[in-house]
C-alpha cells in the first residue's frame, strides 16, 4: 500500500493528558510538528516543556495507564495512533528510531556490544519474527553487518569493539555505538534526545559532525530534541520552540536565531552566555509552571515580561509571519 | 604568601592509587593533578576549564580538604566553602532547608540561641533571594534553581572568604542559570568573596571569570586573563576547545578560532602520554612533543602557555 504524503512525519493537534492525583494535567496542548524527508529539525525548550513527551508519543513509549493521547501522528501518511501495536512496531524502532540521551545507560552492561548489535540486526534479518534465536548463518551475517556499521561511525577496530562490554568503552565511543545501532535498521527518521549532552565539548562536536554527515549521506531525516540552543543552530534546518506543552514558535533555524519573535524564544536566547563576554542577561523570571494549575490563556503569561491583559484568558492562535515562520503570541500580528 | 592574595596553590599534586587483584594492592596510579600552581586575588573569579578527567574537580576538592594532596601546598586566608554541581544530591532530602542551614551556623558560631539561629537562617535565605518561609520546606518541594540557592546559602553560613563553585549551574536550565550566576556575582561584590569556578562551559567562563586556566590531564596548559585567553588562545588545545563551542549567533561565530576538530578523546589519566600529554591529539604536534613535556612559559604579561610552539622558537 502506498500513500501519497507531503511530510515524512506530521504531528497534528497532538494532546496528551496525564491523570494525576490532583486532576488531569494537559502535558501537551495541540502540538503541531512536521518533518520532511531528509530534513533536520530541532525541538528546543526548558526541562519539563514537553519535548520528550512528544517524542515518546511518536515512539509509543508513553505509559498506557492514566495517559490519554489525542490528535494524530501521521507517518508516511498513516496515522500511527490508529494502528494496532503490532503494525506500529513495524514502524517505530525500525523505520523511526530513537537515540537516547545517556550513552552510559542505554546499553546493557552484561552483554558485549557484538551480542547486542547482532540481536537487533538479526531480528530484522529474520523478518522481525518474535524470538531471538537465530540460525548460525544469519548470526554470522548480522555480525558482519554490525562491523560495517561500526566502521561507518568511524570506530577504529570494529572487531575489538564487538567483543567489548559497554564499560570498556569511553562515553564518546558508546554514543557512536548507539548511532551505529540506530543506523542498523536503515531508518527514515532518527529521533535524537539530547545527543552529546553527556559528553565533553570536543567529543560532542565530533559526534554532531558525524551525525550530520551520516544523515546527509543516507537521506535520513533527523529530529533532534535539546535544550542547547547552540547545538540546534549548528545542526538543524528548522526549529520548533516549545513551552509548557505548546509550540510557541517555529521557523527556519537561521531566521529564528536572527530574529526571534516570541518573548519566550527571546528570553531563552538572551539567557545563553555569549562569547563576546558583555555580561549575562537576567534570564527569564520564574520557572515552568505546574501543569495542574496552568494559566487558561497563554501558558507563558505568568513569566512574560511583555504580557497584555488579554494574554491571561485568551490562548493565542498560531500565526504565520512569513513562509515557515509561525508564532503563537498576542503581541504579534 | 604575598599580602594581597587570598589563595596560593603551589605545585599541587594528587595521585590516586589504582587497586586491584585479590589483595587490593596498588598497581598503578592515576595522576589526577600533576604539579598545578596558581594564585587568586581578593574578589577575583578564577575559572578552571577542561574536559572530564582533566582534574579540575579534584583541585576543587583538594582546596576544601576533601582530599589530601600527595605533595604541594595550598595556602589561604579565612574560611573556604564549596557549592556542588548537583543540588538534588548535595542536600539531605530528609532535612528541612532551615535545618540544613542551621548545622554550619551551629558549628561555626557556637552559643547562638535558637531565636538567633532562626533569625540568621532567615537572613541567609533573604541573601540568596528566597522567601524566609522556605526554612520549613524539604528539598523535594523546591525547584532545581531554588535548591542551588539553598546550597549557596549553606556555603555562606560560615562566613567564608573563598568559595569553590564546582559546576554550579550545569544541572540547570539556561534561563535559571543566568539568575544563579547573577546572584553569585552580586554576593561576591557584597561580601568581598573570591571564587574558584569550575566549569566545562566556556561561554559561561567568558562572562564570569576574571582569569581562566585551561586544564588537560592534570596540568594547566594555558592561563590568562579571560578576555585575553579568548581573544588570543595560544595553546592548540585551547583553540580546539574554543572552536568546539556551539554558539547562538553569527557574530559569535566570528569570535571563534577557525573550525578544527581533534581526533579521538582525552586519554585515560592512567596512561598519560609521554612528553606533552596533548601530542596524541594535537594537530600541530612536532617531534619534540613526543619526548619533552613543555613548561609553562610567559608569552605576554599574565599570559602563560605550556606548548613547544611558543617560547624557545628563536633558539632552534
Amino acid at each position: 500500500m502506498t500513500l501519497t504524503y507531503k511530510q515524512l512525519l506530521e504531528i497534528k493537534d497532538l494532546t496528551v493528558d496525564f491523570d494525576r492525583f490532583g486532576g488531569k494535567a494537559r502535558v501537551l496542548n495541540r502540538v503541531n510538528l512536521a518533518v520532511a524527508k531528509g530534513e533536520k529539525v530541532g525541538v528546543v525548550g526548558e526541562t519539563g516543556c514537553g519535548k520528550s513527551v512528544t517524542m515518546k508519543a511518536v515512539m509509543n513509549l508513553l505509559p498506557t495507564r492514566r495517559v490519554t493521547v489525542g490528535g494524530s501522528i501521521f507517518y508516511k501518511g498513516r496515522d500511527l495512533l490508529t494502528l494496532d501495536r503490532f503494525a506500529r512496531r513495524q514502524i517505530t524502532g525500525k523505520e523511526v528510531v530513537m537515540i537516547f540521551q545517556d550513552p552510559m545507560t542505554s546499553l546493557n552492561p552484561v552483554f558485549t556490544i557484538g551480542q547486542q548489535m547482532e540481536d537487533i540486526i538479526g531480528y530484522n534479518l529474520a523478518g522481525a519474527k518474535r524470538g531471538l534465536r537465530l540460525p548460525k548463518r544469519l548470526r554470522q551475517e548480522a555480525r558482519e553487518q554490525a562491523a560495517r556499521f561500526l566502521a561507518a561511525v568511524k570506530l577504529a577496530d570494529p572487531e575489538r569493539i564487538l567483543n567489548s562490554y559497554p564499560f570498556q568503552l569511553s562515553g564518546g565511543m558508546r554514543q557512536r555505538v548507539l548511532i551505529a545501532l540506530a543506523l542498523a535498521n536503515q531508518p527514515d527518521l532518527i529521533i535524537a534526545d539530547e545527543p552529546g549532552t553527556a559528553l565533553d565539548v570536543t567529543t560532542q562536536a565530533q559526534i554532531l559532525e558525524l551525525m550530520d554527515q551520516l544523515v546527509q549521506e543516507r537521506g535520513i531525516a533527523l529530529l533532534m530534541i535539546t535544550h542547547n540552543l547552540g547545538v540546534v543552530r549548528e545542526t538543524t534546518d528548522r526549529v520548533y520552540v516549545m513551552y509548557a506543552g505548546t509550540v510557541v514558535e517555529t521557523a527556519a533555524t537561521d531566521a529564528l536565531f536572527a530574529e526571534p519573535l516570541h518573548p519566550y524564544t527571546k528570553g531563552l536566547l538572551d539567557s545563553v552566555p555569549k562569547l563576546h563576554g558583555q555580561g549575562l542577561s537576567a534570564g527569564i523570571e520564574g520557572s515552568v509552571p505546574d501543569y495542574l494549575q496552568m494559566n487558561p490563556g497563554c501558558r507563558f503569561y505568568p513569566r512574560c515580561p511583555q504580557a497584555l491583559p488579554k494574554c491571561e484568558f485568551e490562548p493565542p492562535e498560531p500565526r504565520s509571519i512569513s513562509e515557515n515562520h509561525m508564532v503563537s503570541c498576542h503581541l504579534i500580528g | 604568601m604575598n599580602s594581597s592574595e587570598v589563595l596560593v596553590v603551589d605545585k599541587l599534586v594528587k595521585y590516586f592509587p589504582v587497586k586491584g587483584g585479590f589483595w587490593r594492592r596498588a598497581h598503578g596510579q592515576v595522576r589526577a593533578v600533576d604539579g598545578v600552581s596558581f594564585t587568586v586575588q581578593p574578589c577575583q573569579v578564577f575559572g578552571l576549564v577542561g574536559e572530564s578527567g582533566s582534574g579540575k574537580s579534584t583541585i576543587g576538592r583538594l582546596l576544601v580538604g576533601l582530599y589530601r594532596p600527595t605533595s604541594g601546598t595550598i595556602t589561604y586566608r579565612g574560611k573556604m566553602q564549596m557549592v556542588f554541581q548537583n543540588p538534588g544530591s548535595s542536600l539531605n532530602p530528609r532535612r528541612t532547608v532551615g535545618k540544613t542551614l542551621e548545622l554550619p551556623l551551629r558549628l561555626h558560631h557556637k552559643g547562638l540561641t535558637r531565636k538567633e539561629l532562626r533569625q540568621r537562617v532567615a537572613e541567609l535565605l533573604t541573601q540568596v533571594e528566597l522567601n524566609p518561609e522556605y526554612a520549613n520546606k524539604l528539598p523535594r518541594s523546591l525547584s532545581g534553581g531554588q535548591k542551588q540557592r539553598v546550597a549557596i546559602a549553606r556555603a555562606l553560613a560560615s562566613d567564608p572568604k573563598f568559595i569553590v563553585l564546582d559546576e554550579p549551574t550545569s544541572a540547570l536550565d539556561v534561563s535559571v542559570q543566568a539568575k544563579i550566576i547573577k546572584l553569585i556575582l552580586e554576593l561576591k561584590d557584597q561580601l568581598q568573596l573570591s571564587y574558584l569556578l569550575i566549569s566545562h562551559d566556556l561561554s559561561l567562563m567568558r562572562n564570569v571569570a576574571d582569569v581562566t586556566a585551561v586544564m588537560y590531564l592534570g596540568k594547566i596548559v594555558e592561563i590568562a586573563p579571560t578576555a585575553e585567553l579568548f581573544a588570543n588562545p595560544a595553546h592548540p588545545y585551547t583553540q580546539v576547545l574554543l572552536a568546539s563551542i556551539p554558539v547562538v549567533s553569527v557574530e559569535e561565530e566570528a569570535l571563534k578560532p577557525t573550525k578544527r576538530l581533534v581526533e579521538g578523546e582525552i586519554p585515560s589519566p592512567l596512561q598519560i602520554p609521554q612528553g606533552c600529554s596533548f601530542h596524541t591529539r594535537c594537530p600541530e604536534a612536532m617531534e619534540i612533543c613526543t619526548r619533552v613535556a613543555p613548561e609553562l612559559l610567559t608569552i605576554n604579561p599574565d599570559h602563560q602557555v605550556a606548548c613547544h610552539l611558543h617560547g624557545k622558537r628563536g633558539e632552534s
